[in-house]
């Protein structure tokens, strides 16, 4: 027994394990930076042979604080640092186990949270007799892929589910099909084309309440309405004949373009002569260094920092020249979100504006001296509106241009309409009376453009192996959805993929967020989250503020916030373009004592063991030395 | 990015206008301490006129005092960073002929076809901006950024970004843009605008830029004697009366400053920080350090008694002039001195020497200022001598190291466990040195292998102490104890590596001398966590330890941790055979 505690407690051990201990995460450092960080988890932080490693050097510590059994005074530090860093380790192995991490994201024009997210995705099973589990899955280190494909049995049957493939790129295919329900409403699947841009934009359209809007990039609304006059059709004005020759002072015009840093930009203008401006955004690392390049007809081109054009009406060629162009809108990392523009971050990473360009019109007053003193009017935006016509199979369309209704008409399924916004035609691609939205997903393959990236999402491809080999049809399972498998032999299971949700018996909600800047930039110096708890169960209502470094608690007493019997919820996310948001980390550890109180061992042990030791002269310091080897 | 092919027409036309360049006057200098009460508001925070031109300078140039010669070929005084500053704001008719523009990395140099000679890094504005290959560069560089591969950027791009930068700076100071003069009419940390937007400036030709943002209103008497005294001040610097112009300056203040009493920084506060950049302490140090050390070295035999208290003396002298520097700097920040390299760097050399003082004065043995003297003179001179690598302008602290005090001490703590492992270092080069004497100076190896022990000691309680206090705080503030980021794990793996020393002493692995090897070698963990790992490793971006580093100096690291490595090696064969040849 004594031996091999003094085996499992030597310095020859101890010294083994520090220096392979050391080398392991170096190299896993190495591994993180040459690879990514799951994969050097799953290799070595996380592996089981780590925590056998760990436990080994927990076993050593142990043994050799025993080894030195019976302790004396002298033993004091050694024994608290090793005691130390052993409590240290168990409070580790308690939090891993019994706490969480997970996230909130709270929105101060919406209701109280108390759901909270984990990172770990996570499998839902269901089986028809009602059976249900989950199991996390790994999908970062080694991805399944139609090789080597992840197989789980299913409990209770035969049957197994094949997860062959995971995707970043699911984008939705959403198509309007006819609905068995004869009480469903109607709709209408609209595609806007602009063939020599070749762009290709769908709509669906349904009678409910997300169904019925569509923001043209922020350049126009379509709407579905209940019902518009069919029989008053009004002729939508002849496109003016391309006058290139024409003076330019002489062409009125008002032009919109949304100009994207990947792609060809989305042109309207009231005449159908483009200006002939084009504009480009130069990309930069940092908002402020953004500019706009713009090139007239005549092929000259400057400069402008981004944020210029967003304050002040430009020209090319100074103050007597009549066109006027300026940034209306600016997305720093552009995408479509539920069918609007929207800037997923305040990085430009995928940079789009809308700039206005005006020029001498009829319709307007003259050229303004000062360009700065007086913008002229800009259109106010375009309308379209559809309804479904009384003859099955055709729409009623309206388009409106600065509250004036320019065209009226009715167009069958297949039919293209003509809009005078720029290039763009709208194509009536379905229209049917009872219709329900089918929201199928699809791998994107091509190269994501920014006007999708914010409607891709993550998902699992599976399907049903029967006992008998039989396959079933597969199925992509975007994050956050469940599908519905069978096995092609009367076997059906639900399966759900998404990430683990963890309940909470309280509510959370946030009252203020705000975040004040370094002086003179944009550079946030804090993040300051007001937020409120309450406890049905209790009634207990809790204000706190979590900024940054500093968390918030809940129930957050003295007691329960040193024994870890706490949610702490501290910063972690940040929406620039929407300060209502803001999403929180959170934590609770009950091995937050463990870890404190080993803390505090290790390190006045360590204080004790170097400076509180009897005094030992020089003579007796190489007799040490000479005993040790 | 910078406008580039379409030629910044107002700028080209000012610069190449050359109407009024009178040669400087050089027998009335700029008064500086006048200077400096007119405060600046740039990267975060407000500061003397005098500071914001040697730090734009810096930038712009890598130095703080631009050679005459580059500019007239003359042998005359350099340039100082006022002197250019102002030149390029007010009067900057020929600058941009001029070399001002610092280009050092090779391949860059290679691909604009610029000369490859070391010595010269400056080059002018003009020849940069109409370089079709530095264009091209800049557009791949987009297009790569546009992709969404910003992490795919090679060195040899995000250095012509950089040089984007440098051009576009030389830019927004000729335009006025950066001369952020006139204050917030009520917020303390409100942004200050160029004089151009006071509106009570300029005329058809100048300032070039219109103005977009207004805080006071023509009619505004105040605003209008501000631009009266600005006009003033700026047309006495263009026809070369410094002394009209000096006298202009506290006029020009007085009505700034009126605009905006309580938001307007004291003069008192100004000159305190330009009384700082004027002292130089940390220069000043490490001279005081090196005369030190010459008088230890020159009365090791003669007049030991009288030689060892001058030491202590010089010593404590540059120690206060340290010491005196961090007050500064923490007075005119507001925050502790330790958030990004430089500030590191000093503060090893200054905790260092406080350790070596301290164990000096318990062992009176000359060991601990023989290794600790040289180390923070070296570590001083570093720090000086690489102002573009190690940037000593005083930045306001990122966000994540906000509103902690915990989280100070953690980072004040870990970083002087640095300084204790660069003594232990010193020591170890110090004893192996001794050791290639075989037995001659033994009594002396001795004594200085357990100095090194007594060291190390600081060195591992600080950083153990750091590490988990880092931890505790962590959990506390991010919710986890330890996530094994890059920064974070390569303490731990410094922290392993001294105690693996340590325990293997213990074991009779090695003794002294292998402990005086290991000093060294270990140093090298030091070195990749306090430099490596934002490096090296960093480079991803993945460390949420990454703040505030800029980038270079991996040549210079790779180089010493080479030389370490060749140290350690001759030393241990040099041994090796006096060993053989006593044997046989």
């Amino acid at each position: 027994m004594w031996t091999a505690i003094h085996i499992l407690g030597s310095l020859n051990l101890a010294v083994i394990l520090l220096i392979t201990i050391a080398g392991a995460i170096a190299f896993a450092t190495v591994m993180e930076s040459k690879f990514d960080t799951p994969v050097a988890a799953y290799y070595i932080y996380d592996a089981v042979w780590f925590d056998f490693w760990l436990l080994a050097l927990g076993l050593n510590l142990f043994c050799a604080a025993f080894t030195r059994w019976p302790w004396q005074r002298k033993h004091v530090g050694f024994v608290a640092t090793h005691a130390g860093i052993i409590t240290l380790l168990i409070g580790a192995v308690i939090g891993k186990t019994f706490g969480f991490e997970a996230f909130v994201t709270l929105d101060k024009t919406k209701g109280p949270e108390n759901r909270l997210f984990t990172k770990q995705n996570i499998l839902t099973v269901e089986t028809a007799n009602g059976a249900r589990w989950q199991m996390p899955i790994n999908l970062q280190v080694h991805p399944p892929t139609q090789k080597r494909p992840l197989i789980l049995p299913i409990e209770g049957s035969a049957n197994r589910l094949v997860v062959d493939r995971v995707s970043e790129s699911l984008a939705p295919d959403d198509t309007l099909v006819a609905s068995a329900d004869l009480a469903a409403p109607g709709g209408i699947a609209l595609r806007f084309l602009n063939a020599g841009m070749s762009q290709d934009v769908p709509a669906n359209f349904t009678m409910t309440d997300e169904g019925r809007t569509f923001d043209f990039f922020g350049m126009a609304k379509v709407n579905l309405v209940d019902q518009l006059p069919e029989d008053q059709p009004i002729a939508l004005p002849p496109a003016a004949a391309p006058a290139p020759a024409a003076p330019r002072n002489d062409t009125p015009f008002r032009e919109t373009q949304v100009v994207f840093a990947g792609s060809p930009p989305i042109l309207d203008t009231d005449s159908d002569v483009p200006s002939g401006y084009s504009f480009k955004i130069l990309a930069a690392k940092s908002m402020q260094d953004l500019k706009i390049e713009a090139a007239d007809p005549d092929g000259h081109v400057r400069t402008w920092p981004l944020h210029e054009l967003e304050t002040k009406w430009a020209s090319m060629n100074g103050a007597d020249d009549p066109i006027h162009f300026r940034v209306a809108k600016f997305w720093p990392d552009f995408a479509m979100k539920n069918g609007a523009p929207v800037s997923l971050s305040d990085k430009p990473d995928h940079p789009a504006v809308l700039v206005q360009v005006t020029g001498p019109s009829r319709l307007l007053p003259p050229a303004p001296a000062q360009p700065a003193a007086a913008p002229p009017p800009m259109p106010k935006g375009l309308v379209m509106r559809v309804a479904l016509a009384k003859e099955p199979g055709k729409i009623v369309y309206e388009l409106e241009r600065e509250g004036k209704i320019e065209a009226r008409g009715v167009a069958a399924e297949g039919d293209t309409i003509r809009l005078g916004w720029s290039k763009w035609v709208a194509k009536v691609q379905a229209v049917v009376p009872h219709a329900e939205l089918h929201r199928e997903v699809k791998e994107f393959a091509g190269k994501v453009t920014p006007m999708m990236a914010g409607s891709l999402r993550t998902g699992i491809h599976a399907h049903l192996v029967a006992s008998d080999g039989a396959s079933g049809p597969a199925e992509w399972i975007p994050g956050g959805t469940a599908r519905e498998l069978f096995s092609g032999r009367d076997f059906l299971v639900r399966v759900g993929f998404g990430q683990k949700v963890i309940p909470l018996a309280f509510n959370i909600s946030l009252e203020d967020f705000k975040v004040p800047r370094d002086e003179g930039t944009d550079t946030p110096s804090d993040f300051i989250s007001k937020v409120r708890f309450d406890d049905p169960a209790t009634g207990q209502v809790v204000h706190d503020t979590a900024h940054m470094n500093s968390p918030a608690m809940f129930p957050g007493d003295t007691w329960r916030s040193l024994l870890g019997w706490n949610y702490k919820f501290s910063q972690a996310n940040w929406d620039p373009q929407n300060l209502n948001q803001t999403t929180l980390q959170v934590l609770y550890d009950p091995g937050w004592p463990f870890k404190w109180i080993g803390s505090i061992g290790i390190c006045c042990g360590i204080a004790l063991m170097f400076y509180f030791m009897p005094k030992r002269s020089a003579r007796e310091r190489r007799e040490d030395d000479s005993n040790a080897t | 990015m910078i406008p580039m092919r379409p030629k910044n027409i107002l700028l080209s036309l000012i610069l190449t206008l050359g109407l009024l360049t009178p040669a400087l006057r050089a027998d009335t200098a700029i008064d500086t301490n006048t200077l400096a009460t007119l405060a600046v508001q740039d990267h975060g925070r407000k500061k003397p006129f005098t500071t914001f031109a040697q730090e734009e300078l810096l930038t712009m140039a890598g130095t703080s005092k631009l050679p005459r010669s580059s500019v007239s070929g003359s042998n005359a005084a350099p340039l100082s960073a006022e002197q250019v500053m102002l030149d390029l704001w007010l009067k900057p008719e020929g600058w941009d002929q001029r070399p001002l523009i610092m280009v050092t990395f090779r391949a860059l140099k290679q691909k604009l076809g610029l000369p490859l000679e070391t010595d010269r890094k400056l080059f002018t504005y003009d020849e940069l901006i109409r370089n079709p290959a530095f264009n091209a560069l800049l557009d791949q560089t987009q297009k790569v950024r546009q992709a969404g591969d910003a992490d795919k950027l090679t060195s040899l791009q995000k250095e012509a970004e950089h040089l984007g930068e440098r051009l576009r700076l030389f830019q927004d100071c000729v335009n006025g843009a950066k001369e952020t003069i006139v204050p917030h009419p009520s917020e303390p940390n409100g942004t200050w605008l160029p004089i151009q937007n006071l509106g009570t400036v300029g005329s058809s030709t100048w300032p070039p830029v219109e103005q977009k943002e207004r805080y006071y209103v023509s009619s505004d008497s105040r605003a209008q004697a501000a631009g009266n005294a600005f006009t003033v001040w700026a047309e006495a610097y263009r026809n070369g009366d410094i002394a009209k112009f000096n006298q202009a300056t506290p006029e020009l203040v007085q009505a700034l400053s009126s605009l905006s009493p309580t938001v307007y920084p004291t003069a008192g506060s100004l000159q305190f920080e330009h009384t700082y950049m004027q002292v130089h302490p940390f220069r000043k140090a490490w001279i005081v350090y090196f005369l030190a050390i010459l008088v230890l070295l020159f009365t090791a035999i003669w007049q030991r008694t009288a030689g060892y208290r001058l030491t202590w003396l010089l010593v404590l002298a540059g120690l206060g002039l340290e010491a005196y520097g961090f007050f500064c700097r923490i007075i005119i920040s507001g925050r502790p001195p330790v958030t990004d390299l430089y500030e590191t760097v000093i503060w090893v050399s200054f905790v260092a020497m406080v350790i070596a003082v301290i164990l000096e004065s318990v062992y009176r043995k000359r060991h601990f200022f023989y290794a600790g003297i040289p180390a923070s003179i070296l570590t001083l001179i570093i720090a000086d001598s690489q102002p573009t690598i190690l940037d000593a302008s005083i930045n306001p602290l990122t966000a994540v190291l906000r509103n902690n005090m915990w989280l100070t001490i953690h980072v004040l703590t870990i970083v002087s466990s640095y300084a204790a492992f660069v003594l232990t270092a010193a020591l170890g080069h110090f004893a192996l040195v001794l050791s290639l004497w075989g037995k001659r100076y033994a009594a002396a190896q001795d004594d200085v292998q357990y100095f090194i022990y007594r060291a190390m000691q600081i060195g591992v309680l600080l950083l153990a102490t750091g590490t988990i206090l880092g931890g505790v705080w962590a959990n506390y503030s991010w919710g986890r104890f330890w996530g094994w980021d890059p920064k974070e794990t390569w303490a731990l793996i410094t922290l392993l590596c001294y105690l693996a020393l340590l325990h293997g002493r213990l074991a009779g692995w090695w003794r002294g001398y292998g402990l005086a090897i290991g000093s060294v070698v270990c140093f090298l963990s030091v070195l990749m966590s306090w430099y490596g790992v934002n490096f090296i490793l960093g480079q991803n971006g993945r460390s949420l330890h990454s703040y505030g580093l800029s980038t270079g100096g991996l040549s210079y690291a790779t180089g010493f941790a080479a030389f370490e490595v060749v140290f350690v090696i001759f030393v241990l064969m040099w041994n090796r055979k006096r060993l053989a040849t006593i044997t046989s």
